[in-house]
């Protein structure tokens, strides 16, 4: 037996199968908890709307009478009714726009064109409306990406993706998103849609394939490569899109592996592959990507952090959503929370995660190995929140994991970390984290005045390849490549993309080695000695 | 009495190592000191289990062992030497390379006294096969980080069923993305998250303590 609930402020029906749960029901809708969902927290409060519903114990333990009686509710104990209505609109992520969507203009062009930069991300999808002939960002659009509804990271969508149905529903879900977001972006902004003749969308490898319609299995084992990862053209007719006039749709190549045109993108949004000097672009994220290069050489790699970064796996992890630990800090040797929203805290994520943890080594309440010290074996923070030994542990992995990678592609090209002029930190995580934490906890093994925050630069890069794209592509490039849309190329694109050498990590034995070594925290806070590779 | 055990589970290499040849030359027999660097390390799985211990800390274990049972080797005499508890072969499937926990489980096993044969990682299903037919091990342990490999091991069981050879075996599957379901698939005997039950499990059906 099937039944309905509501979803408010969406104003959405949502179908469960029998004996689904509200969280998968959710999630299936591209809405995903805040928290761990183990009624640990309360992060998950809801308001019911309509329905009956006695709270359970740990509810009647979480809220007042009063707010039992108004319908709150924890959605991890709500066995779904039919009928019922939730309000869930108190999950709002904290303002993450800005930084994921940041309205830089770019060069003025001569020509009377408008175009669209996506930033196809596991998570969010931005898509942004640019004049060309100004440069100016017009408007802008979120959304989550709905692929999520099928696997919240991309190792469980490739594996989805293995039988033709599971492809066909993550590749129609992904372009209906990017459609809807084009459709909405014009006719927000009121331009003529005809007078859009372009969007460039960028993503890594799986998000590239999956709009391009082409197979993921590659990706899904060793060596996890794809031949496939050039440049693509499509048109928006053949992507089924309805209220968009004819447009082109380019998606930036790939790198190697995992390392995608978001990656890509970077390098144009740093400039990095043009310096005489080496630099360092870092994306901190469920799966790490690494460039290191210069003018004469790139290497790239990209490494399983898992979702430590994210508040993934934790135990009182969220998203950096209202409740949220976002920031910690020692005051006169004693740890002071900062907590997203005008509310008590609840949970922890990502960025307070790293600085907790570099508070606990500098407390001695962890020693470099992650052990908690302490006698609780916890690591308290507020009176509902605390860190437990295997947070640690989690957060020891992911650290390790692009460390590791950093160190490698260092060896490999040879280059000492002081050597490295700017450490540029993409993506939101990369934003938020507090560099010295991220030092202190030797997620980062630089000085400060190397690490440079850079924002999004997927969505930057994005925008610059808007005017670069224009004058290179011509019907009959297009008409050769009628077989293999490989062949489309861009010069200024394929400088970078014949440059880059991919370095795989997880089929070198150093790394295994380096990584076991990384996931140690650095004895104290002094700016860790650089060892040269023997 | 002396503290070796105390001193492995504490990771005192140096310590360890010194108070091994103390007892060489105290005239020890080479079975008294070699139980007691197993029940440290046994403690040492124990802390890791619990927490207290990570990766670093139990491969540090793992060479403080390696490095006192090569002290010990030279004073084993032959008809002393201890008859393996059971052979292990362990192996990584076609499509997967992650050979991290596979490691430390042929550690955990030597340490209890098995012989293990290692093929590494991406193996053939073929390639298992044959070395089931060559090195008749008492266990087929198959470690997985990545799902699609589950597609290669599934060939390899299937051709040990085909060609008659799953009944003398036990077949273990363990990694962080195993389940109760992927040994179902696989027909095997025990899946586990957990090196150390994994080692437990084997030492439990050789009848051993």
């Amino acid at each position: 037996m099937s039944l309905r609930i509501g979803i408010e402020p969406q104003s959405r029906w949502l179908t469960l199968a029998a004996g689904e749960s509200l969280r998968d029901a959710l999630f299936r809708a591209g809405i995903e908890f805040p928290c761990g969902g183990k009624s640990l927290c309360g992060g998950c409060q809801v308001q019911l709307l309509a329905g009956e519903i006695e709270p359970d114990t740990a509810e009647k333990e979480y809220f007042s009478a009063e707010d039992i009686a108004s319908g709150w509710r924890l959605a991890c104990r709500l066995k779904p009714q039919n009928g019922m209505r939730l309000r869930i609109e108190q999950w709002q992520h904290r303002a993450a726009a800005p930084i994921l969507s940041d309205t830089q203009s770019i060069e003025p062009g001569c020509e009377e064109t408008y175009r669209i930069a996506i930033d196809l991300g596991t998570t969010t999808v931005v898509a942004q409306l640019l004049n060309m002939a100004t440069g100016e960002v017009l408007s802008v659009v979120s959304r989550l990406n709905p692929q999520a509804a099928y696997g919240a990271d991309l190792m469980s969508r490739i594996d989805y993706a293995r039988n033709d149905e599971g492809f066909a529903q993550l590749v129609n879900t992904v372009r209906d998103c990017a459609g809807a977001m084009i459709s909405e972006l014009i006719h927000s902004s009121g331009i003529d849609s005809a007078l859009v003749d372009r969007a460039i969308l960028v993503g890594n490898t799986a998000m590239h394939h999956l709009f391009s319609g082409i197979d993921v299995a590659p990706l899904a084992s060793v060596p996890f490569s794809t031949i496939h990862g050039g440049l693509r053209r499509l048109e928006s007719a053949e992507l089924g899109w309805k209220g968009v006039d004819e447009l082109a749709v380019w998606v930036l190549p790939c790198l190697g592996g995992f390392v995608g045109g978001d990656v890509l993108a970077g390098l144009l949004a740093t400039q990095l592959h043009r310096e005489r000097e080496t630099s360092l672009l870092v994306d901190l994220g469920t799966n790490g990507e690494i460039v290191l290069g210069n003018r004469q050489q790139l290497i790239c790699a990209s490494t399983a952090a898992g979702p430590a970064f994210e508040g993934g796996g934790i135990l009182m992890g969220m998203q950096a959503a209202a409740g949220a630990i976002d920031a910690v800090e020692l005051k006169d040797g004693e740890l002071c929370c900062h907590v997203i929203g005008q509310q008590s805290a609840r949970g922890i994520c990502g960025s307070g995660l790293v600085d907790a943890v570099a508070c606990g080594l500098e407390l001695g309440w962890i020693d470099p190995s992650g052990r908690i010290t302490r006698e609780d074996k916890r690591i308290p923070l507020t009176s509902d929140v605390y860190l437990s030994q295997q947070d640690i542990r989690q957060l020891q992995l992911a650290k390790a994991a692009i460390a590791a990678g950093i160190e490698l592609l260092c060896a490999q090209m040879a280059v000492s970390k002081e050597a490295v002029i700017n450490v540029f930190l993409a993506g939101a995580f990369g934003n938020y984290v507090d560099v010295s934490s991220a030092m202190r906890i030797g997620l980062l093994e630089f000085t400060q005045h190397q690490i440079k925050p850079v924002g999004n630069t997927a969505l930057q890069g994005a925008r610059l390849a808007l005017g670069l794209a224009s004058d290179v592509y011509d019907e009959q490039l297009r008409e050769e490549a009628a077989d293999d849309t490989d062949k489309v190329q861009l010069p200024e694109l394929t400088a970078i993309t014949e440059k880059v050498v991919h370095f795989s990590l997880g089929e070198s034995q150093a790394f295994q080695s380096l990584f076991i070594e990384k996931t140690k925290f650095p004895e104290s806070s002094a700016t860790p000695e650089y060892q040269p590779e023997v | 009495m002396s503290n070796l055990d105390q001193l492995i589970e504490e990771l005192k290499r140096d310590e360890a190592l010194g108070e091994v040849e103390l007892r060489l030359a105290g005239g020890e027999s080479v079975t008294a000191i070699l139980d007691d660097c197993r029940a440290g390390m046994a403690r040492v799985g124990e802390l890791f289990q619990e927490g207290e211990y990570f990766l670093a800390d139990l491969i540090l274990s793992a060479e403080i062992f390696k490095s006192a049972a090569a002290l010990l080797e030279p004073h084993i005499n032959p008809e002393q030497q201890q008859k393996a508890l059971g052979k292990v072969l362990l192996a990584t499937m076609r499509g997967d390379i992650h050979d991290l926990g596979k490691n430390i489980l042929a550690t955990l096993f030597r340490v209890h006294s098995f012989e293990v044969h290692d093929l590494g990682v991406n193996v053939e299903p073929e390639d298992l096969v044959q070395e089931v037919k060559d090195f008749q091990p008492d266990f087929v342990g198959i470690s997985a980080l990545i799902t699609t490999s589950f597609e290669s091991a599934k060939e390899a069981t299937d051709q040990l069923e085909k060609e008659g050879l799953r009944d003398g075996i036990k077949i273990l599957v363990g990694g962080a993305v195993t389940t109760p379901e992927v040994k179902t698939y696989l027909g095997a005997d025990f899946q586990t998250h957990d090196a150390t039950a994994g080692v437990a499990y084997c030492v439990n059906a050789m009848g051993g303590c």
